[in-house]
């Protein structure tokens, strides 16, 4: 029997659920559809991207992104933006090569694996610090730590840092059937994060914060330690981010992680996560990562002339958000 | 019905902060907050006429202005942005674009075409902008972030990787030429805030912004077109971040496609420790040009004290979040 | 179906006592000296005007606020410093008028945020999440209707308010609070309201029930405490009183000489309605506004009285019916009608009045740029003489323009939307709440300057939940009822106590003595 609210009405027909299901996903089906077209059409028209090396590259490439995105997503869905993230990458990068440079041995790599997580959960940690204590804006505050970091970046090195192990390499280079290990870890990781944001008190209390400060407060949740947390863990995938461009590129790289800070929130944002926080999907972020990567892979493969690919980038970007529309909140 | 009155809650106060909140601590953070720039300008000079009387020669003296006028225009359009409730992260797209349109075009047609051209582009991408804000509800932050990696890519596009092209006289008339001992840039930046001061001050227009930024639905309901004003704010915006990119290739001399990248960071910065807020409706001019000579006169003190260049940016990111952190505490104390 | 506890009367603990508290907000009190007690297993309602104490009395209960003086008593402990947790911890819930529920979040999300229940591996347990929801909901009859993965920004606010209560009951409440549950459901949801509320108190619990409408007291409570101007003024047990007894407790009171002598030139009809029937069951509206009258609107929350006087300038949606104004059917929107003279000062200062971080100037000039200007300029002597004007009128303290309104009291920043609706000088102003949250003086010099409107001929209307103004200003008083005028009452006839009985629907017109 049917009620007239619209709650839920028991015994939904078959449609009816397949609309519900759409209406409140709307942006993560967005998102892997243009992923889908995307893909299929490059599948179409080339045979370079139907090989199984391609598509495997592509996903290693996305890695960084990735990395950095997973922290960003925390932060966001608490209503926040860490615009920090690259140059933390950066330097956890400097950091560590500069250390390998003075002591290239594999018995090194663990430790410093571990210093740089340090380093970026101490960089997090004191952006959390920051947000909760001087009530300032996220971006912005976030934006002069990521200033200050430049500029520590700048004195570290201004030229490539040498000598990393071969050990480290195998961070990038290790494979298992063909497939690297790290994309393994990769979908691992983001499988943690979707777990952590849909099946933890600590990641559901992102969710409250970022929908209400004052709500979450009333319901007993500690406002201020989650938003350190997402800051922290925000820090942390950066500085791992930073470590596996080490990986990949075998230099310490003054330039490292350039312009991926924003490149992360637009994933974000792409992806559904709403920017004012307490809404979206773990999932819907990794989409915004692959259409990323995708599409510059896709770009290579076409042999798009390389002033193109900026601005169809740009162009797919702003077609995906303005696509669908959300409530007004003004 | 709630209580009539408006009652702090004394339960939660006391957790808050492990500090305790004074009626004397608002009162000198309202007062630090509304005058940090200033101080903060006034403190850059004394210390470079201790540490590094270099920076008052007159060519270091142009060089400021200079500068000041290009990131002052950028931060003027800023400032209108952040007004009401928007951001654009597309000006310093937006002022390299301009300088190239009208390098490469000059060569073909007459300046005057290539000029109306390119400010026609401009007043393009800002009705974009605030479309996709207004109409399509995209988070500014997205909106012209997106906008950026286009006009960008655009420009590749069009440029083929390949700067060229002299700069026309005009440009360098309206930049680096002297009137007396002031660059006409100077000049020019003065007569921008002039006109936007005036249009603020005393046009209807002006004040919607205020009024849109600071409550919408206040400003729906007085009949003000709320879309229509957050659109023209955008054009404007791209609109004097062309003509920023124009007074800097006059400046500069040629075409260097690496043009912009700063602007952005820049022209936020500048504007926040002015004191204009990213929430909307509390901000002005006085206080942007305040920020931005701050953050120009800090930057070419580095500079002439010989600092290498990473000094630069932590600076810039000391006195961004100093300014914003203390932006944030003030805003906080005084809505309790 | 009141139960007599005659006999147990005397031997009971009570839950909850309070005794002498005392509560202050900047010089204002709200509480002065009250004493409430709660029993196990009853339901006891809360009564008063505005004003006079309900949400601040309860606000301390559930420990949101702290006393300035006075006793709190739980399970015989007493208590000084009586924190939320503390409440929480001790059984106290509370279901505010606004909810506390995350929209985007799922409704069993929302009735266990506080502590979701986990698998012994740390994961949340959504199975038994949704299994104890499923138990919540179907104990408070809604079992069927309302599923726990549903986002609750897709309920009904009939639902939203049963999930808040949902929420309570995860915690185990013993003491659950409900600050006027019937003010935002539908007549038909109100009935599974009471049900459910006649549920808990079977298991023991105990509600304390704020509501306006003397008639579910009648139905649902076994006691009633009645408040008036931070006092309390009895607490009864509902078999041993009467309708007529709760209003005179509620609002005798003198009144004082605050209304200015009434204007008897009445003139011409200046706005007309006819038939009208507005989204979300108002109907059979009728009634003209004259020149030089102040036509009152009386009625309690959602009896319409607010809707009808919104429509006026097309904020709430007119199904059929005329309104004309000028004898031409009236503008749709609350600009336009302004510019016609028709205007409408709505009760939400924060979001439709001003904007509070500009100056006073700024606020008064905003609505009238055009009547300021020269060929689109604002001119300077032109808005000063505006303002200083107003300042003058209304008396607005402090008389500096340039002072930001968020630093002025209630009263002023009120005067400033007053003063800028004004400069327009309009021919029809309708009032909504004029004086809420306003201090006594500032009220007389409004009303003040409301006689001066229509000593030039202005016509008033002035929708109010404050009866003595109404009393004191009106020269007619519609009183509204479930979305229908149930009775018109005219300035020689009217006293507090027929209004009340025709608002509380316990009369009709022609019975009104």
């Amino acid at each position: 029997m049917k009620t007239m609210t619209n709650g839920q009405v028991a015994n939904p027909s078959f449609w009816q659920k397949v609309r519900v299901f759409v209406k409140s996903n709307v942006s993560i089906l967005l998102i892997y559809g243009l992923i889908l077209v995307v893909g299929i059409g490059t599948a179409v028209l080339s045979e370079n991207f139907r090989q199984f090396s391609n598509l495997v590259s592509l996903f290693r490439q996305s890695i960084v992104l990735g990395l950095l995105s997973i922290g960003q997503s925390m932060v966001v869905l608490t209503g926040g933006m860490d615009m920090s993230v690259a140059m933390t990458a950066r330097i956890v990068n400097l950091v560590v090569a500069t250390f390998f440079n003075a002591n290239s041995i594999d018995a090194l790599i663990l430790p410093m694996l571990l210093l740089g997580g340090v380093i970026g959960a101490i960089i997090g940690a004191f952006n959390g610090f920051l947000v909760t204590r001087t009530h300032a804006n996220p971006f912005i505050i976030t934006f002069g730590v990521a200033s200050v970091l430049r500029g520590i970046g700048l004195a570290i090195s201004n030229v490539p840092i040498r000598g990393v192990p071969s050990g480290y390499l195998k961070i990038y280079d290790a494979k298992v059937a063909g497939i690297p290990v790290n994309v393994i870890v990769m979908l691992l990781i983001w499988l943690s994060a979707y777990i952590f944001t849909t099946r933890t008190r600590p990641g559901r209390a992102l969710f409250a914060v970022g929908g209400s400060e004052h709500v979450a407060r009333f319901s007993a949740i500690r406002v201020n330690k989650t938003l350190i947390t997402a800051y922290v863990i925000s820090g942390v995938f950066a500085a791992l981010g930073g470590m596996f461009l080490l990986a990949r590129s075998g230099v310490g790289d003054p330039s490292a992680a350039e312009g991926l800070d924003f490149q992360s929130v637009v994933a974000v944002a792409m992806g559904g996560i709403s920017l004012y926080g307490g809404k979206g999907s773990i999932f819907g972020a990794l989409g915004g990562v692959i259409l990323l990567g995708l599409l510059s892979n896709v770009f290579n493969i076409l042999q798009i002339d390389v002033y193109y690919q900026q601005l169809l980038l740009g162009l797919i970007v702003l077609v995906a958000v303005a696509a669908y529309r959300s409530p007004r909140s003004l | 019905m709630n209580n009539p009155t408006t009652p702090k809650q004394s339960t939660v106060q006391k957790r808050l902060l492990d500090i305790r909140i004074t009626p004397r601590m608002v009162r000198w953070v309202d007062l630090a907050g509304q005058r940090a720039a200033p101080i903060g300008v006034l403190i850059v000079f004394l210390a470079a006429a201790f540490l590094a009387p270099a920076f008052y020669k007159p060519s270091n003296l142009k060089t400021i202005s200079i500068q000041l006028a290009v990131l002052g225009i950028v931060a003027v359009g800023q400032t209108l942005a952040l007004l009401v409730r928007s951001i654009d992260l597309s000006v310093g797209a937006v002022l390299a674009l301009g300088a190239v349109i009208v390098v490469q075009t000059e060569s073909g047609s007459s300046i005057g075409l290539s000029l109306i051209q390119a400010f026609g582009i401009a007043a393009i991408i800002g009705l974009a902008n605030g479309f996709l804000i207004t109409k399509r509800q995209v988070p500014p932050f997205v909106a012209t972030f997106g906008m950026m990696w286009f006009i960008q890519g655009a420009r590749l596009a069009y440029t083929k990787g390949q700067a060229s092209g002299t700069v026309p006289e005009l440009l360098r008339a309206i930049s680096i030429r002297e009137v007396g001992f002031v660059p006409a840039a100077f000049l020019v930046f003065l007569a921008v805030n002039g006109i936007v001061y005036f249009v603020i001050k005393y046009t209807h227009f002006g004040r919607w912004i205020y009024a849109v930024g600071g409550n919408p639905s206040a400003a729906r309901y007085v009949g003000i077109k709320t879309d229509l004003v957050v659109i023209l704010v955008h054009m404007t915006c791209s609109i004097l971040s062309l003509f920023a990119g124009l007074v800097l290739s006059g400046y500069i001399g040629y075409i260097d496609l690496r043009l912009g990248t700063d602007y952005n960071t820049n022209s936020i910065a500048a504007t926040i420790i002015g004191g204009t807020t990213l929430t909307g409706g509390r901000g002005n001019l006085l206080g942007t040009i305040a920020g931005v000579l701050l953050l120009v006169s800090l930057l070419n003190l580095v500079v002439v004290l010989g600092l290498p260049i990473h000094w630069q940016y932590a600076v810039q990111g000391v006195v961004l979040v100093a300014a914003t952190a203390l932006q944030g505490f003030r805003q906080y104390l005084l809505s309790r | 179906m009141v139960e007599t506890k005659a006999a147990v009367r005397e031997t009971i603990e009570p839950i909850i006592f309070l005794r002498d508290i005392q509560k202050s907000f900047g010089g204002i009190h709200a509480l002065s000296g009250i004493s409430f007690d709660l029993l196990p297993g009853e339901i006891h309602a809360l009564v008063g005007e505005n004003g006079a104490g309900k949400s601040t009395l309860i606000k301390i209960i559930s420990g949101a606020y702290t006393p300035d003086s006075g006793i709190i008593e739980l399970d015989g402990k007493q208590y000084r410093d009586f924190t939320t947790n503390q409440a929480r911890a001790l059984g106290v819930g509370i279901v505010y008028q606004e909810f506390t529920l995350l929209p985007e979040l799922s409704v069993a999300e929302n009735i266990f945020l506080a502590e979701q229940p986990l698998h012994s591996y740390g994961l949340i347990d959504m199975k038994e999440r949704y299994e104890k929801t499923v138990e919540l909901l179907t104990r408070l009859g809604a079992g069927g209707h309302i599923s726990p993965n549903t986002l609750v920004k897709n309920l009904t606010v009939g639902e939203q308010q049963l999930v808040e209560i949902a929420k309570a009951l995860a915690t185990d409440a013993r003491i659950l609070i409900m600050d006027e549950p019937s003010a935002v459901l539908p007549s038909n949801d109100m009935e599974r309201l009471f049900n459910v509320i006649r549920t808990l108190r079977a298991e023991g619990r105990s509600i304390i029930y704020i509501s306006h409408r003397l008639s579910e007291i009648f139905e649902l409570a076994d006691r009633v405490t009645v408040l008036k101007d931070g006092q309390t003024m009895a607490t009864k047990y509902v078999a041993d009183t009467y309708h007529g007894e709760l209003v005179r407790l509620m609002v005798g009171r003198e009144l004082t000489d605050m209304y200015p002598p009434h204007n008897n030139t009445i003139g011409n009809v200046l706005l007309e309605v006819k038939d009208l029937y507005i989204e979300g069951t108002v109907s059979d509206i009728n009634f003209q506004v004259h020149e030089g009258e102040v036509l009152g609107l009386a009625g309690l929350g959602g009896s319409g009285r607010t809707t009808v006087a919104r429509s006026l300038v097309g904020l709430a949606k007119i199904l059929s019916g005329k309104v004309l104004y000028l004898g031409k059917p009236v503008p749709s929107t609350p600009a336009a009608a302004a510019e016609e003279g028709l205007v409408l000062i709505p009760e939400d200062r924060k979001a439709y009045g001003l904007v509070l971080n500009q100056s006073m100037r700024f606020n008064i000039v905003l609505p009238n740029l055009r009547q300021l200007s020269l060929r689109g300029i604002l001119r300077g002597n032109l808005e000063k003489t505006a303002v200083h004007e107003s300042v003058d009128t209304l008396k607005i303290k402090p008389a500096k323009p340039e002072i930001t309104t968020e630093n002025l009291s209630g009263g002023n920043q009120q005067k400033v939307v007053v003063a800028k609706w004004l400069l327009s000088k309009p021919r029809v102003v309708i009032f909504d709440e004029p004086t809420r949250g306003i201090d006594v003086g500032a009220k007389a010099e409004i009303y003040q300057h409301i006689r001066d409107l229509t000593n030039k001929g202005v016509g008033v209307v002035m929708a109010s939940s404050d009866l003595p103004e109404l009393i004191g200003m009106s020269d007619r008083i519609l009183v509204f009822h479930e979305g229908r005028i149930a009775g018109e009452i005219s300035r020689e006839e009217v006293t507090e106590e027929k209004i009340m009985q025709l608002a509380t629907g316990i009369v009709t017109s022609d019975a009104v003595a």
